[in-house]
């Protein structure tokens, strides 16, 4: 029981040989896994085929219309409408054709090429994560179990993980801050991430080059639903939208937000720095009138 | 049964009531956004390991270290809020308040990690 009120002093051996090599170990392991899992992604990136990309990017042009068609005015919206869900040539439908010959076939194949590729990812991704953490958890427990390698400057866990900090110490009256070198490592795991980010991440991609990748790695996820019944459905989307631009009766509104004055300051603030006028008068008008304003502005847009 | 056209005309009411109110849509671009967060947690990472090592060489025990932690981690978002406050953080950040607790938990493990290297280095072994 003495043992636990005075400090255990530990051998610098155990510093040099122990603490210092598993961190070391560790951040060069984690920049090897990054590279090579980079290296990987790269090669898994060429095997895409163009088709695909084209259909993966025509689909999310055509949501991004679906999402965003008040922000453009009415003449550009029925030109892109027709460029997607025109009879004859329109994009979204001439897919739609093609895949009518022979549906069961397709659906099949596509399943199955996105299947096995879906698979093989997520194998390469499970080898390259878990492969090293194995090898490295049998080396510590192997070489370095037996001896204790740290104190943690922190309170102590309960007694029930004493048989996990403490990996082969058997020692009763040990306390519990004091651990072996399994739970160093798991430490430095844990906490490599946040250096990992500093140290390794100053070589990231460019957001051009993470769009990219995201599209592509949403790919197979996508493709497990056949394509030209997302073609349909988002051909039926962009078909029953009435259009309505968000900037009709844009000058009276901008008025209306300038006399009100009080509910959005920011806007207020860079409408005065653009337009210096109307902002004298803006202030002493009162909100009901306001209101009015907005009503009939409404009433107009109908 | 709804009829698809209605209900969009409910939501283009609802739209119209909103823009009225705020005079224009908000459009966020997830991209930048996500870079603006990755600045910030990359502040927030560095500092957590500076004082840890602080931690770690001063000797802090227990329920000071975490004490410490904290005292880091909200100095350094004082500072933070304080420099940008002329920037208008709002136009950075969805939520700009997420700043005094978003990354609490994630720095904690690198600053755990100085504080017991150190901690260990200085004071354990002879």
């Amino acid at each position: 029981m003495k043992i636990e009120d005075q400090d255990i002093v530990l051998d610098t051996a155990i510093r040099n040989w122990v603490v210092i090599p598993i961190l070391f170990v560790l951040f060069i392991v984690s920049a090897l896994k990054l590279n090579f899992s980079r290296i990987l992604q790269i090669k898994s990136n060429k095997k895409q085929d163009v088709q695909k990309l084209m259909e993966i990017q025509t689909l999310t042009r055509a949501k991004k219309l679906s999402q965003y068609y008040n922000r453009i005015p009415l003449q550009s919206f029925l030109m892109r409408k027709y460029y997607f869900t025109n009879k004859e040539t329109g994009v979204l439908q001439v897919i739609e054709k093609a895949d009518d010959n022979s549906p069961m076939n397709m659906m099949f194949s596509n399943s199955m090429l996105s299947d096995s590729s879906g698979v093989t990812d997520m194998l390469k991704g499970n080898v390259v994560h878990m492969l090293p953490q194995i090898a490295m958890m049998t080396w510590v427990n192997h070489f370095f179990s037996g001896f204790v390698a740290c104190k943690l400057p922190f309170f102590p866990l309960t007694i029930r993980f004493k048989s996990f900090l403490q990996r082969g110490i058997e020692m009763a009256s040990l306390d519990v801050t004091y651990v072996s070198s399994l739970s160093w490592y798991f430490l430095c795991w844990f906490g490599s991430e946040g250096i990992n980010a500093i140290v390794l991440g100053e070589n990231q991609l460019t957001p051009d080059q993470q769009l990219f990748q995201s599209i592509v790695e949403s790919g197979p996820g996508q493709q497990q639903v056949p394509i030209h019944k997302l073609y349909i459905s988002e051909k039926e989307n962009i078909e029953l939208i009435r259009h309505e631009s968000i900037f009709d009766n844009v000058e009276e509104r901008f008025l209306n937000n300038l006399t009100k004055n009080n509910l959005d300051l920011e806007f207020n603030k860079a409408a005065t720095t653009t337009s210096t006028t109307p902002s004298t008068s803006s202030t002493d008008s009162t909100s009901p009138q306001s209101l009015n304003l907005n009503k009939l502005a409404k009433r107009r847009n109908r | 049964m709804l009829h698809p056209q209605q209900i969009q005309q409910q939501q283009q009411q609802a739209n119209e009531q909103q823009s009225s109110l705020i005079g224009i849509p908000e459009h966020f671009d997830a991209e930048y956004i996500a870079r603006n967060t990755k600045v910030v947690s990359f502040c927030q990472i560095l500092i957590s390991i500076l004082g840890g090592s602080i931690a770690g060489v001063l000797g802090f025990n227990d329920l000071k270290g975490f004490a410490f932690y904290l005292f880091v981690y909200y100095t350094f978002v004082c500072i933070f809020v304080l420099k940008e406050k002329k920037s208008k953080l709002s136009l950075y950040f969805i939520n700009p308040n997420a700043i005094w607790y978003e990354t609490l938990a994630s720095t904690l493990m690198p600053f755990i990690l100085f504080w017991t290297f150190f901690y260990n280095i200085i004071h354990h072994y002879k």
